[in-house]
C-alpha cells in the first residue's frame, strides 16, 4: 500500500526544521563494539573466576571430601564466592551477547549454554597453566580476608 | 521514486541526500499508520505523532540500519518500540482501535482457530474483538503481526527482537488464550 497523503512532505518539512542528519556510523560502530567488550571481558571474567574455583576446589582436596566426608565438609570444599563470581559473569556475558544486532535470534537456553561453556573451558585452560593458583595467591596477598572467596581455610596459607 | 529501487537503495540515497527519505516515508507510511493504530494509539491524531517520531528515529538512526534484514522489519521494529514507549509514557494500556477492514481480519482470525461460524458472522467478529482486548499487549502484537500485517514468523522475530521458536510459542499461546476468551463469550451469550 502506498502512501496517500501530505504525510511524507510534512515529514521532510519536519526533519528540515529540526535540521536532522543521521547520527554517524561511528557512533553506532563503537556502541555495537562496547557491548561485544562487555560479553567477551564477561566470559574473560567468568572464567579467570573458575579457573580460581577450580584450583581453590583440588587445593582443598575436595575430591577427596565429597567421596566420604560430612555435608559440612563437602560445603567447605566448595569454592562458593568464586562459583558465584563465575556465575554473575555468566549472566552479564548473556545479556551482552543478547543486545549484539543479531542476538535476539538465539534462544535463551542456546546463549546460556555458549557462555557457560565458554566461561568453564578458559577457566579449565587457564588452570591448566597454573593461572587459577597465581591470581588466587595474588588475592591472597592483597586482600587478607581472601578466606571468604574459598568458603574454607585449608586452602589459604 | 521507481518502485523497483529497492529499500537498501533508498536508504543509501537517504544519507547522501536527505529529500530520498521521502520516498521510503511514502513506502511504509500507511502500513506503518495502521500498525500502530491497532497496537492502541487512542485517537488518528496520537497515532500520527507516533508515526511521525517513527521515521524522525528512523532517520536519525539510518546508519545504524543493517541491510541484511528488511527495511520493513526494521522500521516496524522502531514503530513497535515508538508505540510501546508512547503508552509507557501515557502510563495507558494500548486500546486497540478497528477498522473495516479489520472485520474481514476477526474472521480469519476465526478461521485459523477452526471456531465455528456462525450464521450472524457480527457475533464471531465482536468474540474475537473483545478477546482481542482481553489478551495481554505482549501476545496481542504478535497477533496484529500475524493476522493484520501478514508478517512471517521471521519478520516478527526481527520486529519484536525475539527468537523464532519464542513467537511461534507467543503465537500459539496468543491463539489458545483467545479461544479461551471465545468459548467464555460464547458461553455467556
Amino acid at each position: 500500500m502506498d502512501s496517500n497523503d501530505t504525510f511524507p512532505e510534512e515529514l521532510m518539512q519536519e526533519l528540515a526544521a529540526r535540521g536532522a542528519v543521521p547520527k554517524p556510523r561511528w557512533q553506532f560502530l563503537l556502541s555495537r563494539s562496547v557491548i561485544w567488550l562487555l560479553a567477551l571481558a564477561s566470559v574473560v571474567v567468568g572464567g579467570v573466576a573458575f579457573a580460581i574455583a577450580e584450583f581453590v576446589f583440588f587445593d582443598n582436596d575436595g575430591i577427596a571430601k565429597l567421596q566420604g566426608s560430612s555435608i559440612q565438609d563437602i560445603a567447605q570444599s566448595i569454592p562458593f564466592v568464586w562459583l558465584a563470581i563465575t556465575a554473575f559473569f555468566a549472566v552479564v556475558a548473556y545479556y551482552g551477547l543478547r543486545r549484539t544486532r543479531r542476538g535476539y535470534r538465539y534462544a535463551t537456553t542456546t546463549l546460556v549454554l555458549i557462555v557457560v561453556v565458554l566461561s568453564l573451558a578458559l577457566g579449565v585452560l587457564l588452570n591448566y597453566f597454573d593461572f587459577g593458583q597465581r591470581i588466587y595467591e595474588y588475592v591472597g596477598h592483597q586482600i587478607p580476608l581472601s578466606a571468604v572467596f574459598t568458603g574454607s581455610t585449608d586452602g589459604l596459607n | 521514486m521507481n518502485e523497483r529501487v529497492s529499500d537498501q537503495e533508498l536508504v543509501k540515497a537517504a544519507l547522501i541526500h536527505r529529500e530520498e527519505f521521502a520516498a521510503l516515508v511514502a513506502r511504509y507510511d500507511v502500513r506503518i499508520l495502521r500498525y500502530v493504530t491497532r497496537l492502541g494509539s487512542l485517537d488518528p491524531d496520537t497515532a500520527k505523532d507516533v508515526l511521525q517520531e517513527t521515521f524522525i528515529k528512523a532517520y536519525l538512526h539510518l546508519n545504524d540500519y543493517d541491510p541484511s534484514l528488511p527495511f520493513s522489519a526494521w522500521i516496524y521494529r522502531i514503530a513497535h518500540n515508538e508505540t510501546v514507549t508512547h503508552f509507557r509514557r501515557q502510563k495507558n494500556r494500548p486500546r486497540p482501535v478497528e477498522n473495516e477492514d479489520d472485520l474481514k481480519v476477526f474472521d480469519e482470525i476465526a478461521d485459523d482457530l477452526d471456531i465455528e461460524h456462525e450464521s450472524n458472522t457480527t457475533i464471531n467478529r465482536a468474540a474475537v474483538r473483545a478477546a482481542l482486548d482481553a489478551l495481554d499487549f505482549k501476545y496481542r502484537d504478535v497477533l496484529l503481526l500475524r493476522f493484520f500485517e501478514e508478517k512471517s514468523y521471521d519478520e516478527i522475530s526481527d520486529i519484536l527482537e525475539l527468537p523464532r521458536g519464542t513467537v511461534a510459542v507467543y503465537l500459539n499461546r496468543a491463539k489458545a488464550k483467545l479461544k479461551e476468551q471465545l468459548k467464555r463469550y460464547d458461553e455467556h451469550t
